[in-house]
């Protein structure tokens, strides 16, 4: 057995050296590709617009405020600023979510928004957004599995549309 | 009328005893009458007879007085005499006439008062003829006194011419009162006769009508007892009939009821007599019928038994043969027992052997115990490190996890920077990656710490199974050291019962011995037996013939 595991180890060792030392097919090729953040709610996946995040912590703890909706799972202190936490699991419809979750700081944002989520899958790249809407969600657009271009993401995500969220929320 | 026999033999008796005391009183008084007229009669006669014989004396006296008197003066005339003397004639002549004369009176007083109270009339007439014969006495007196008087107041004169010249005459009227004395007496004894005869008719009378009374009174006994007799005897004799119609063997009559005399008592207590009778001879009846049915059955039983008997003694007969193949199978037994025995101390040896190996088996599980023990505590130790290596593989998870985190933040930063973070998110993808395999890695080592947890929970489960098993191994291996140690007394024990077996056989052989003479004895008693059973069926049969005749008795009854 533990020959078995040395075997095994060596083999992915052998294999990630090879891919590190090939070159990639797609770095040949400069194409404008748009960054998302690709966070799991549940089953779902939800791509945020990279640009719009402006770091990933695990979730701190929250304290609840009075009166507010679920969908505001509260406040917490971050780098010296107070951050309205959101559950997004909730906002999309989908459930409370994880108390262990991550937390994905956003940028540019007054008060300072951070959304909790159940994990942060990965960042995928994709060639181009689509258009359509989906429902009258705060959901942009389905993006199938294999678009990315790095290959970290292999599932397909919904790309949320983040003004739409924070200003029904803000509202 | 209701009365009493003992009450009307009682008044029967009552009445004949009246009878006989009113007929005794009777004859008494009869007697009695006859006595007062004999005594009265016997007084009368006899006072005024000794009255007569007085008077005669008296007569008689005078007579002599006066003839002395004469005689006195006849010889005074030729001498002398004193005249003293003739004074003393006068005298005593004087005092006999007076005398006489109250004999006289009396006697004609007495006369008189007996025939005014005379019994009879004949002895009146008779009373009557002696006063006519008293009153001619009298008469006479009279004479001879007067002419007496005269004679011998010329005595005294001395007369003598006087007393001479009367003299005859004088002599003839007293030999006169002298016969008329005798005639007096004749006329009492007429008297007397005529008492005799009244005294014997009394006598007669009372004779006869005690007699008629007699008569009377044996008529009225008979009566009586001819009274009694019907009251009693009849009556009687219904019973005495009836009781011989009893005694004949006829109990269906029932005599009726008389009264409440003991005849009535005593036929009510032969009715219930009878009628108990009947019971009892139905009884009886019944009895002698069911004796008939026993006594046949008893002669039944007893053919049974003959044949029962005669089948006990070939039964006998085969239990003898029986005992003797016994006797063959009691040497053969105790020979079998001695090889037994023999065979029994081989295996007490063997169990010996048998003994010290499974000792030696326990103290292998003993060690072998001991070294699953051990065995299970190294496990134990090499759980404890897995648990080392899982908290390893925690930390190694959650460093990966940061690296993720902080790979995610480069990546962001990088796309943040644009162009010139260009190499950069390719080096925080790197990392990324790195982070990723690395905790797949932990997952991989994870599952497999699993394995080796469930592996080791596995072995330690077993190995104390082991150790349980050896335990009860040993456990085992004690009770079967224990068994084969009673299996080992069990044998020696089966080889003293082997030994006892052969001497019980051998105190079986004698007593088998004993059961054949008592089989003889069996045989012999069997005999008498049927012997017995012969005489018991005679007697049944004789039983049975008594049956018949009793019920032919019982049969006489008519119910």
């Amino acid at each position: 057995m533990r020959a078995a595991l040395e075997a095994q180890r060596d083999t992915l060792l052998d294999a990630r050296a090879a891919a590190l030392a090939a070159r990639s097919p797609e770095a040949e090729r400069t194409v404008a590709t748009e960054g998302f953040l690709v966070c799991a709610c549940g089953s779902e996946r939800v791509g945020l617009p990279l640009t719009a995040v402006a770091g990933v912590t695990p979730l701190p703890p929250c304290t609840a405020l009075p009166g507010a909706p679920t969908t505001l799972r509260g406040i917490c202190a971050m780098s010296g600023t107070i951050v309205s936490v959101l559950d997004l699991s909730a906002c999309l419809g989908l459930g409370t979510g994880a108390e262990d979750g991550h937390l994905v700081r956003l940028r540019a944002q007054e008060p300072a928004m951070a959304l909790a989520v159940e994990r942060v899958v990965g960042i995928a790249r994709i060639e181009a957004r689509p258009a359509d809407s989906l429902g009258d969600g705060p959901l942009l657009g389905y993006v199938p599995p294999g678009s990315d271009r790095t290959g970290d993401v292999r599932d397909g995500f919904s790309i949320l549309d983040l003004p739409a969220l924070l200003a029904r929320f803000l509202t | 009328m209701s009365l009493s026999i003992g009450k009307r033999i009682l008044f029967g008796f009552v009445a004949a005893s009246l009878i006989v005391a009113l007929l005794g009183a009777y004859a008494l008084r009869q007697i009695a009458t006859v006595r007062d007229m004999t005594d009265t009669i016997v007084s009368r006669d006899i006072g005024v007879l000794r009255q007569l014989d007085d008077l005669g004396n008296v007569s008689r006296n005078m007579g002599l007085v006066r003839r002395n008197a004469v005689i006195a003066v006849l010889t005074s005339s030729q001498g002398s005499a004193p005249r003293q003397q003739q004074d003393d004639y006068l005298g005593g002549w004087r005092q006999n006439a007076t005398e006489l004369e109250r004999l006289l009176n009396i006697i004609a007083a007495e006369v008189k008062e007996y025939r005014a109270a005379s019994i009879s009339p004949e002895r009146a007439t008779a009373w009557i003829r002696f006063g006519s014969v008293i009153d001619e006495v009298s008469e006479s007196f009279r004479q001879v006194r007067t002419a007496s008087e005269v004679q011998l107041q010329a005595v005294n004169a001395k007369d003598i011419a006087t007393v001479e010249g009367r003299n005859d005459e004088i002599n003839r009227l007293h030999d006169g009162l002298l016969r008329s004395i005798g005639n007096a007496r004749t006329a009492l004894d007429g008297v007397i006769g005529v008492g005799q005869k009244s005294v014997r008719e009394v006598y007669e009378a009372s004779r006869l009508s005690i007699a008629i009374t007699v008569i009377a009174s044996v008529i009225l006994s008979i009566l009586v007892t001819i009274l009694i007799s019907r009251a009693v005897v009849r009556p009687l004799e219904n019973v005495m009939r009836f009781v011989e119609r009893i005694g004949a063997g006829d109990l269906t009559g029932r005599l009726e009821r008389t009264g409440q005399d003991e005849i009535g008592r005593l036929g009510a207590t032969l009715n219930g007599m009878a009628a108990g009778l009947a019971d009892l001879a139905r009884t009886n009846r019944a009895a002698t019928t069911d004796l008939n049915a026993a006594a046949a059955e008893i002669r039944a039983s007893a053919q049974e038994q003959a044949a029962s008997v005669e089948e006990q003694f070939a039964a006998v007969q085969e239990t003898a043969a029986t005992v003797d193949e016994i006797t063959h199978s009691g040497a053969q037994i105790s020979k079998r027992a001695s090889e037994v025995i023999a065979t029994a101390q081989a295996a007490a040896q063997t169990a010996r052997s048998g003994l010290r190996a499974a000792t030696d088996t326990a103290k292998a599980m003993d060690s072998i115990r001991e070294q699953g023990e051990a065995v299970a505590g190294n496990i134990v130790s090499l759980s404890e490190k897995t648990q080392a290596i899982g908290e390893i593989i925690v930390t190694v998870n959650d460093i990966s996890e940061r690296t993720h985190l902080l790979a995610l933040n480069a990546a962001i930063e990088a796309a943040a920077a644009g162009e010139e973070g260009r190499s950069f998110a390719v080096v925080a993808s790197e990392m990324k990656l790195l982070a990723d395999q690395a905790k797949q890695a932990t997952v991989q080592v994870r599952g497999i710490l699993g394995e080796i947890q469930r592996g080791i929970n596995a072995s330690v489960m077993l190995t104390e199974e082991a150790v349980k098993r050896a335990a009860a191994g040993k456990t085992r291996t004690d009770s079967t050291v224990r068994t084969i140690e009673e299996m080992a007394a069990r044998v020696e024990e089966g080889v003293q019962t082997f030994q006892q077996i052969v001497a019980s056989t051998n105190q079986q052989q004698l007593g088998i011995e004993q059961v054949m003479g008592a089989l003889q004895n069996i045989r012999q008693a069997s005999q008498q037996t049927a012997a017995g059973t012969r005489e018991v069926e005679t007697a049944s049969a004789n039983l049975t013939e008594l049956a018949q005749g009793l019920m032919a008795l019982a049969e006489r009854y008519r119910l």
